[in-house]
């Protein structure tokens, strides 16, 4: 994830084709990163489509002291905690109306393929507050360090440790029967 | 020793550095419990399928964004206000069913369409006008 100066400028400047060249470099990261939030649904390409947009209509702000990597996921993460705020108010209305999907992890095999254990692991980091979520998020499957996490979360680093300690400790506790 | 606290340094040994004493510590008791070497080994296997959780890239994803950027500020706005839009006419659609429901007793085509109430001279009395 290093800096790409002269890239950032050009897409600044107004160059479509510079500002694609982000877009694709960094895709995997804030899909990763947004999916990793709000799980593998339809509306994380969304939200991870408007990441690129919000950052579109930063550039002019954007200041490349920052890697163009940190930022996207600190909007990453923004965007995906409002989107599952909305997804919370949404749910209060609807549970009027049908019984609440419990997200139970079931599967009912003892040997789950790759795919299987993708989907159940997925399922379980949505059983994580989104505080806890998101540092697990950002150390584990994007890969910052605990330093990098802290910075991008506004953080300190003993929050984030404390927070990835019992993040972990709670996906393993989730999924103790497959580990 | 209480099992708490290994479990603590167990867990912050991976994300952080620990002194020569906690490190001691730590191995003394992995070398002394079967129950925390198999903890240590089951954060080892989630912190690894963790990080194969990286997203592939998508088909169209580029040109998704792209697309949203060169859309007109008033199909962007439109395209946004479509979900809200769809979720209201259905809000009116359940609430216009709800009424019709109370008012005829019955959702039949004819409570619907408001002919229950209708004698076949009507239709004729309709017609004429």
């Amino acid at each position: 994830m290093h800096r790409k100066p002269d890239v950032v400028e050009r897409a600044r400047q107004g160059e479509q084709a510079a500002f694609r060249q982000l877009v694709e470099e960094n895709e995997g990261l804030v899909r990763s990163t947004v999916k990793g939030m709000l799980g593998d649904t339809a509306e994380a390409d969304d939200v991870a489509q408007e990441v690129f947009i919000r950052f579109f209509r930063a550039l002019e702000d954007f200041r490349e002291e920052s890697q163009v990597g940190t930022y996207l996921s600190r909007i990453a993460i923004n965007l995906s905690i409002n989107e599952l705020k909305r997804r919370q108010r949404r749910n209060r209305w609807l549970s009027v109306l049908r019984k609440e999907d419990s997200q139970a992890i079931e599967d009912d095999s003892m040997n789950p393929g790759r795919k299987d254990m993708q989907d159940l692991l997925r399922k379980a980091l949505q059983r994580l507050d989104p505080d806890f979520r998101a540092v697990v998020v950002l150390r584990l499957i994007d890969g910052y360090s605990v330093k990098e996490t802290a910075g991008i979360l506004g953080l300190p680093q003993g929050t984030v440790a404390s927070r990835l300690a019992r993040g972990q400790q709670k996906l393993r506790e989730i999924l103790e029967k497959w580990l | 020793m209480k099992k708490e606290t290994i479990n603590e340094l167990l867990l912050r040994s991976f994300d952080q550095e620990l002194t020569g004493d906690e490190k001691a510590r730590l191995e003394d008791a992995l070398a002394g419990s079967e129950a925390l070497r198999r903890e240590k080994a089951q954060l080892e296997a989630l912190r690894q399928m963790l990080g194969g959780l990286q997203a592939a890239p998508a088909a169209g994803f580029a040109d998704g964004v792209m697309g949203k950027l060169n859309a007109s500020p008033v199909e962007a706005t439109l395209l946004s206000m479509l979900p809200r839009a769809a979720a209201a006419c259905l809000i009116v659609l359940l609430l216009t069913l709800i009424g019709i429901y109370l008012a005829e007793g019955s959702l039949s085509t004819e409570a619907i369409i408001g002919v229950n109430d209708l004698a076949p001279e009507d239709a004729y009395t309709y017609l004429e006008y």
